[in-house]
């Protein structure tokens, strides 16, 4: 590449607005971790502050009394995202291949009956009652995994955009030409070519399902099965109800005394990130290596 | 494209077809076993609820699905055995319990309800009655109670055991708890007793006023008045029955029979100035109106002083151990504690449409509230494992050793929400006496002329969702005190009418002037 | 037709999974036109006819609502696809790999954030008392404390950027996996011949994105009347003073049925908000294939 001197004052420009930027994004995170790790009584009393005056890990010692609990809802999370994440980007393909096809019959009436569903759903209950009394998912792993985020038309059409616009119809035209299966050109050609998409579509996918605590919500009411998210959501929205509602905070006294302070409800919201925090990186090398191999094409 | 679309709405009619099968099933179900349990009625009446019944292995017993809203317990299984062997001696059936989440509860709930899943016994909060009677989510219990409630009547009279009724459908039975209404401000005795302050000669709100002054002057740093932020310093004060909802009260605690506009009541805008005065006097937390915290962890911390709370004998230890702090009760309810419908029926226990068994799930109910050795297990747990009796003249339990509140297996300790607490053991650092105090004012409260009275609002949705908007606008901004509430009160009694409170009103008067006829009064 | 075979089978797994999830429960669209009683079930209980849409229309708050909901998601429509494009484009050119990770990291953190978390966050810096902006900041400026939640005017702001901190990670991401499906020899080109930086961007890389654009908009549009529940109920605290600019068609539904729990009316909320999405989009749509036909969804 050459380096001019418009691109020197770019690279310049650039990293400025990022490194701004990127402040905004972290200090956020920044005060969240120092909330978690401020003495509660400081907390209470002196307010939230970037420089707190007194430190104190008692929320974390707190949450780890709570250890075996935690860890099996993480299990719970790791097994749910990493078969979902995997069935969700192999369906999405295989649907957003074939509709980017020029010329493949039935790819608006197809792509209608996929941006149907964005607009309208049929709503809780009765997605409830079918999961619920016809496939008998309650209190299932499949529940974690199946409702909702097993494929989305978003993905779908995202990719379909994609695998049009930047993989050169004339790779399928020649590849046509020798002869190949339509199956072989998929596996062949578009599913490397269309990487730096996948892996992106299959972070968001991987995240939605980390993120998730709806299907939790609905479909789980045994503890055993909790996600991480169902945990720390049914902890949230119990204080929330609990210090909120004054018809039920005038009876639970017993149950808000037990309601943990603002310091734990931070901890725990650090605690459920942290393994995507470390996992990062690790997905950010393949997140590079799929981008950079969509970029050697042609 | 057409022919996608016939296709999809043949395959969504098949659907809803088998879900609506499913519905009426069950509903049929419900009442031909309603028909054939008259019948058996007599008998089992004869035959009374302790003695054995037909001798059946515990697992060809029906099992009757109950949940409760509250933590789940790390030993439930193993009460539940316990449980179980005294239901399949006492009763014929066996039991299986769920806890649902305090936040997730009224979705998941609503959901159960909604579907065909195995559910008996559910417990309904005041607030979802209309919704669950509505959608026939639960059945009227009328004929159940008469038939096999006679525990239920014993310990809560013939008139409460029905009183959780909207048109004399009988959705649910109340449990045993302080029923009336009575409210007070718990203030810290430290500082109390520091500036010689006489708390007994608190009788209002008014009366606190000189107290917020003193405690203001000279402890200048402290919070004063905190709470939540839901009803703030306002709507802790009791003094009318709110009918439900509060779109349209009886004052005097219930002793008029007309249906006013609370917000225009003279009571309600003279403490609204009261609470706005204090509010900018300082006495009032100005993080109160977005308050995330427990009132508990903020007295913890040592820098506040009192909070508005619900008065109920025993109120004050209980609250002192919660808060890590002595605290003294003032008491400043305008009018006598009184009894409505919003304190009787704030949660009841009821039967799921698609209970498969009612009969049974009413028995076991009923026993329920006979049996003092099932609800110590449901509350506190296996004797000698999850508590020990310290004290065997007053019934004195506490924790075993080595056990505490933190790693407990087993400490429900909700009495309030249970069918009968007062047949529990006592928990160390309450007392007998303060149950049986609670259960004498049961007795001689004042009872709202209401009570006993819900009214019907399935054809006031539309009105209703506009005024829970309003109301929700402006709760905080006068309960805490926020505004002046002259122009407040004003302008939101300006959009409360433009919603329609008016026809709520004359429609609540209405429904509650055929109920008193009806009853003859 | 022989040759689309393949591809049609490829489709079935995801397209039918599609019907199972979207299109069996949409017979629940009947809900909003019925009084539901579980007794008879769905199908039995009897219609109603509009009744259930009758209380979006007749409140004196409709106007606002709309207003609200319409506005704030033009303004985030807007914002998250220029600073999007704008970060992905900076992102794409920096050339310190090291950089760019920590970057492409950074954008994505708020990601794993819940709603409820961030309100939690937000509350940590605007708290009357306690809060880090009127603990630490004002005084530095002189300024005396301001009660945030109960300042409507600073609301639009303070949830444009509390929006932008949480929702810029998604858009900015499928940009800058379409900019790396950009061919390199483009830029290489450009690049001798003499183009600035700006002239690639203005020349290459834009265009290269607006098929992205365009697919990302139109799914926006379909949404418009619909609001992310957490960030206009949970953020504001739902503080009663700052209704004017925090409640949304949402919000209002919620707080109205939160008691009743009435479900005829919360399907005939989401129904209408679906309709006018789903007509928005199909105008926006048919203009987009006036234009230009490769770009339309359908």
């Amino acid at each position: 590449m050459i380096r001019s001197k418009s691109n020197r004052r770019f690279q310049i420009l650039a990293h400025t607005v990022l490194i701004i930027f990127s402040l905004y994004i972290i200090l956020p995170f920044i005060l969240l971790f120092l909330s978690s790790v401020t003495e509660e009584n400081t907390l209470l009393r002196n307010g939230y502050s970037f420089f707190p005056a007194k430190l104190s890990l008692e929320s974390y010692r707190y949450i780890f009394q709570n250890a075996p609990l935690i860890f099996r809802a993480y299990g719970i999370t790791i097994i749910v995202t990493l078969i979902g994440t995997f069935i969700n980007i192999f369906l999405s393909v295989m649907v957003a291949y074939p509709l980017s096809l020029k010329n493949f019959p039935f790819r608006r009436t197809i792509t209608f009956y996929l941006f149907f569903t964005m607009l309208f759903n049929g709503g809780l209950v009765p997605t409830y009652l079918m999961y619920s009394n016809f496939f008998h998912i309650k209190n299932t792993l499949f529940a974690l995994i199946v409702p909702s985020f097993l494929m989305s038309a978003m993905n779908v059409l995202l990719i379909r955009t994609y695998i049009a616009n930047s993989i050169p119809e004339a790779l399928f035209e020649a590849a046509q030409v020798d002869g190949a299966l339509e199956t072989r050109i998929f596996f062949q050609i578009v599913l490397p070519l269309s990487k730096p998409i996948l892996v992106t579509m299959g972070l968001f996918s991987g995240l939605a399902y980390w993120n998730d605590w709806t299907n939790g919500l609905y479909y789980i009411t045994d503890s055993k099965l909790y996600s991480i998210q169902n945990l720390l959501n049914k902890m949230i929205t119990d204080i929330q109800v609990l210090t909120t509602d004054a018809n039920i905070a005038a009876q639970a006294g017993s149950e808000i005394a037990k309601i943990p302070a603002v310091g734990i409800r931070m901890a725990i919201a650090v605690v459920a990130m942290l393994p995507v925090m470390v996992l990062f990186p690790f997905m950010q090398k393949y997140f590079q290596k799929g981008i950079a191999l969509g970029a050697v094409k042609g | 494209m057409k022919k996608a679309v016939s296709v999809l709405l043949t395959a969504a009619l098949g659907m809803s077809l088998l879900a609506g099968c499913g519905g009426t099933d069950s509903g049929q179900g419900a009442s031909a076993a309603g028909g054939s349990a008259s019948d058996s009625a007599a008998a089992d009446h004869a035959a009374g609820n302790t003695e054995a019944p037909p001798e059946t292995a515990p697992e060809d017993m029906y099992t009757v699905t109950m949940v409760y809203v509250g933590n789940e317990q790390a030993d439930m299984d193993l009460v539940e055995a316990e449980m179980n062997k005294i239901l399949a001696r006492e009763v014929g059936a066996q039991i299986d319990i769920q806890a649902l989440g305090w936040g997730t509860y009224q979705q998941q709930l609503q959901l159960m309800l909604s579907g065909g899943e195995k559910l008996d016994l559910v417990p309904v909060f005041l607030n979802n009655a209309n919704s669950y009677i509505s959608s026939g989510q639960v059945i009227d219990m009328t004929d159940l109670i008469d038939q096999y409630g006679t525990n239920i009547k014993e310990s809560l009279g013939e008139d409460i055991a029905k009183v959780s009724a909207v048109n004399n459908y009988v959705y649910g039975v109340p449990v045993e708890k302080e029923w009336y209404t009575d409210s007070c401000i718990l203030m810290r005795k430290d500082i109390v007793d520091k500036y010689n302050i006489d708390v007994s000669k608190v009788t209002s709100l008014e009366d606190c006023e000189e107290i917020f002054a003193i405690v203001k002057e000279n402890e200048p740093d402290m919070k004063i008045i905190v709470g939540s932020k839901d009803a703030g310093l306002l709507g802790a004060v009791g003094f009318a029955d709110i009918l439900l909802d509060g779109f349209g009260v009886l004052e005097d605690g219930g002793q008029s029979t007309t249906v006013k506009n609370l917000y225009e009541t003279d009571t309600y805008v003279h403490y609204a100035k009261l609470v706005h005065e204090f509010y900018e006097k300082g006495y009032i937390d100005k993080d109160m109106p977005t308050n995330t915290d427990s009132v508990p962890s903020i007295m913890k911390t040592g820098n506040a002083f009192c909070y508005p709370a619900s008065y109920k004998p025993g109120v004050v230890e209980q609250s002192s151990l919660e808060c890590g702090c002595e605290l003294v009760a003032a008491k400043i309810q305008p009018v006598d504690p009184y009894c409505n419908n919003n304190g009787v029926s704030f949660v009841s226990w009821g039967i799921a449409r698609q209970s498969e068994n009612p009969e049974m799930a009413m028995k076991v109910l009923d026993f329920m509230y006979g049996s003092a050795e099932f609800m110590n297990l449901f509350n506190w747990g296996i004797e000698g494992e999850h508590y020990v009796v310290l004290d065997e003249e007053n019934d004195i339990i506490g924790f075993p050793e080595g056990v505490d509140a933190g790693n407990t297996r087993y400490n429900l300790n909700l009495g309030w929400e249970l069918p009968n607490q007062f047949a529990m053991h006592i928990w160390e650092g309450n007392s007998r006496e303060t149950m049986q105090l609670q259960q004498e004012m049961n007795e001689t409260a004042m009872k709202s002329k209401a009570l006993g009275f819900m009214y019907d609002y399935s054809n006031l949705t539309n009105e209703l969702t506009a005024l829970n908007n309003v109301v929700s606008e402006y709760r905080t901004t006068l309960g805490c005190g926020l505004e002046d509430p002259e122009a407040v009160l004003a302008e939101m009694n300006e959009k409360l009418y433009k919603a329609g409170l008016q026809t709520v009103i004359d429609e609540k008067q209405r429904q509650f002037d055929e109920w008193l006829a009806a009853r003859g009064e | 037709m022989k040759r689309w075979l393949p591809l049609f089978l490829m489709m079935a797994p995801g397209l039918i999974y599609i019907f199972i999830n979207n299109y069996i429960p949409m017979f629940g669209l009947v809900i909003a036109f019925k009084k539901v009683n579980f007794q008879d079930g769905i199908l039995g209980s009897p219609w109603v006819g509009f009744s259930n849409f009758k209380f979006l229309f007749t409140t004196e708050d409709a106007y606002v609502i709309t207003r609200n909901t319409i506005l704030y998601n033009v303004l985030f429509i807007t914002l998250n696809t220029v600073l999007g494009i704008m970060l992905a484009i900076f992102i794409c050119d920096i050339a310190a790999e090291r950089m760019r990770k920590f970057y492409q990291s950074t954008v994505l953190l708020p990601y794993l954030m819940s709603i409820v978390i961030i309100s939690y966050i937000v509350y940590a810096f605007l708290a009357t008392e306690n809060g880090m902006i009127n603990n630490s900041i004002l005084p530095l400026l002189g300024k005396e404390p301001v009660s945030w939640y109960s300042t409507a005017g600073a609301w639009p702001l303070i949830l444009t950027l509390v929006n932008i901190w949480k929702g810029l990670g998604y858009g900015c991401l499928i940009y800058i996996s379409s900019i790396n499906g950009i061919d390199r020899e483009y830029f290489e080109a450009a690049g001798l011949d003499g183009a600035s930086k700006w002239q690639q961007i203005r020349y290459i890389t834009l265009p290269a994105l607006v098929p992205s654009v365009i697919t990302l908009t139109l799914l926006s549009v379909g949404k418009i009347f619909y609001s992310d529940f957490g960030l206009f109920y949970q953020v504001p605290l739902d503080s009663g003073s700052i209704y004017s600019t925090t409640n949304v068609i949402d919000t209002y539904v919620y707080r109205g049925l939160l008691k009743l729990g009435n479900i005829g009316m919360s399907s005939a909320a989401g129904f209408y908000q679906s309709l006018v999405g789903f007509v928005l989009v199909l105008g926006a749509n048919l203009i987009v294939r006036r234009v230009s036909k490769e770009n339309a969804l359908f």
